[in-house]
C-alpha cells in the first residue's frame, strides 16, 4: 500500500507549520485591508489576493487539487467576471464605514468567532489518523480502491466510480446554474 | 480588449497555448495525478478568458458563441449519463462501469472501470469548460 500511494515531495513538519502561519497573518491583513477599502478595483484586487493566499494554504496542507480549483476559479475567474462588472458600473469612490449599525455588526463578529475558536478545542489535530471521521468510510476507500478499480488517485476513484451518480447530479447542476444565467442575464436580439 | 497594448498582448499570446496544454494534460492525467476534470475544464476556461481578454468579443464569438457553447454543456452531461446507460444493456446497475468491457474476448472488470472513468471525466470536463465561458462571455461588457 505505502509503494501504490507515493508523496513525491513534503515539506518539513515545522517549516510547513511555519509558512502556514505566516500566509494566515497575511490573510488577516488583507481581510482588514478589504475592510476599510473604498475603491470598487481595489477591493476586487484584495480578493483575488486572498484567493491566491489561501490557495497556497491549500498546497500546504497536502490538497493540491483543491488549491488549482481556488486559483483557476477564485483567483482568476471570478477575478475578471467582478472587473468586466467594475467597467460597466464604474469605479466609483465609496463612503466610508462609519455607521453606527457597523460598531453593533463587529460587536457580534467577535463574539461569534470566539464561540467558534472556544467548540475548535474539541477537534481532533489536523493530520491525525486515529480520528472517528477516518475509521469508517474513507478507511473503506483507502483499503479497496487497489482491488476494486485500480486507479493510484483515491479521489478521481471516489468521485468517478463509487460516487458516480453524485457526480452526475453535480455536472446536472452546474448546467442548470449556467444555463439559469444564460436565461436571465443574455441579450436579447432587436 | 488589450489589443493595442504591447506588452501584455505578448505575453498574454506566448501564455494561452501552455494554459490549454495544461487543461488537456490535467484531464488525461485525471486517473494518476491530483486534479481531475473539473480542474481541466476551469483552467481551460481561464484559456479562453485570455484570448476574449486580447481579441475582443467579436472575434471571440466567431469560435465560441453562446448557442455553441449551450450545445457542448449539455452534450457533456449526456456523454456521461450515455456512459451509464451501456452498463444497463449488460445486465448491471446503472453508472457501473464493471461490465463495460464484457466482450468475447476479455472480461476484465478492472479495464471497464478505466473506461468508464475515462469517458465520464470527458463528459464532466465538456460541461464544466462551456459552462465557466458561458458564465464569463454572458456577463462582459460588449
Amino acid at each position: 500500500m505505502t509503494e501504490f500511494f507515493t508523496i513525491p515531495f513534503t515539506l518539513d513538519p515545522k517549516l510547513n507549520i511555519f509558512l502556514l502561519c505566516v500566509i494566515s497573518i497575511t490573510l488577516l491583513l488583507v481581510c482588514f485591508r478589504l475592510i476599510v477599502s473604498k475603491n470598487l478595483i481595489e477591493s476586487v484586487l484584495l480578493m483575488s489576493g486572498f484567493s491566491l493566499l489561501i490557495s497556497i494554504c491549500y498546497l500546504f496542507m497536502d490538497a493540491p487539487d483543491v488549491a488549482m480549483t481556488e486559483t483557476a476559479l477564485g483567483a482568476c475567474l471570478s477575478t475578471c467576471v467582478l472587473l468586466n462588472l467594475t467597467k460597466i458600473f464604474g469605479n466609483k469612490e465609496g463612503k466610508a464605514a462609519s455607521n453606527p449599525r457597523t460598531i453593533w455588526a463587529m460587536i457580534i463578529c467577535i463574539i461569534f468567532v470566539g464561540f467558534l475558536t472556544f467548540a475548535s478545542f474539541d477537534l481532533p489535530l489536523y493530520g491525525k489518523e486515529n480520528t472517528p471521521v477516518h475509521q469508517h468510510l474513507s478507511k473503506h476507500y483507502l483499503e479497496n480502491t487497489k482491488n476494486d478499480i485500480n486507479i493510484p488517485s483515491v479521489v478521481a476513484a471516489i468521485l468517478a466510480s463509487y460516487r458516480g451518480f453524485d457526480t452526475l447530479g453535480e455536472t446536472s447542476v452546474i448546467l442548470i446554474a449556467g444555463l439559469g444565467v444564460l436565461l436571465i442575464l443574455a441579450r436579447r436580439k432587436e | 480588449m488589450l489589443k493595442h497594448f504591447s506588452i501584455p498582448k505578448t505575453v498574454i499570446l506566448f501564455i494561452v497555448p501552455y494554459i490549454i496544454l495544461y487543461a488537456i494534460y490535467i484531464q488525461l492525467n485525471g486517473e494518476v495525478s491530483p486534479g481531475g476534470s473539473f480542474q481541466a475544464g476551469v483552467i481551460f476556461a481561464t484559456g479562453i478568458i485570455a484570448f476574449d481578454i486580447i481579441n475582443g468579443s467579436k472575434k471571440t464569438h466567431q469560435f465560441f458563441s453562446e448557442k455553441m457553447l449551450t450545445v457542448c454543456g449539455v452534450f457533456g452531461v449526456l456523454i456521461y449519463a450515455s456512459t451509464g446507460l451501456v452498463s444497463l444493456l449488460f445486465d448491471d446497475n446503472f453508472l457501473d462501469y464493471n461490465s463495460i468491457a464484457r466482450t468475447p474476448f476479455t472480461n476484465d472488470p478492472l479495464v471497464g472501470q478505466h473506461i468508464g472513468i475515462f469517458f465520464i471525466e470527458i463528459g464532466v470536463g465538456l460541461t464544466v469548460a462551456s459552462i465557466m465561458c458561458l458564465i464569463y462571455l454572458v456577463l462582459r461588457e460588449d
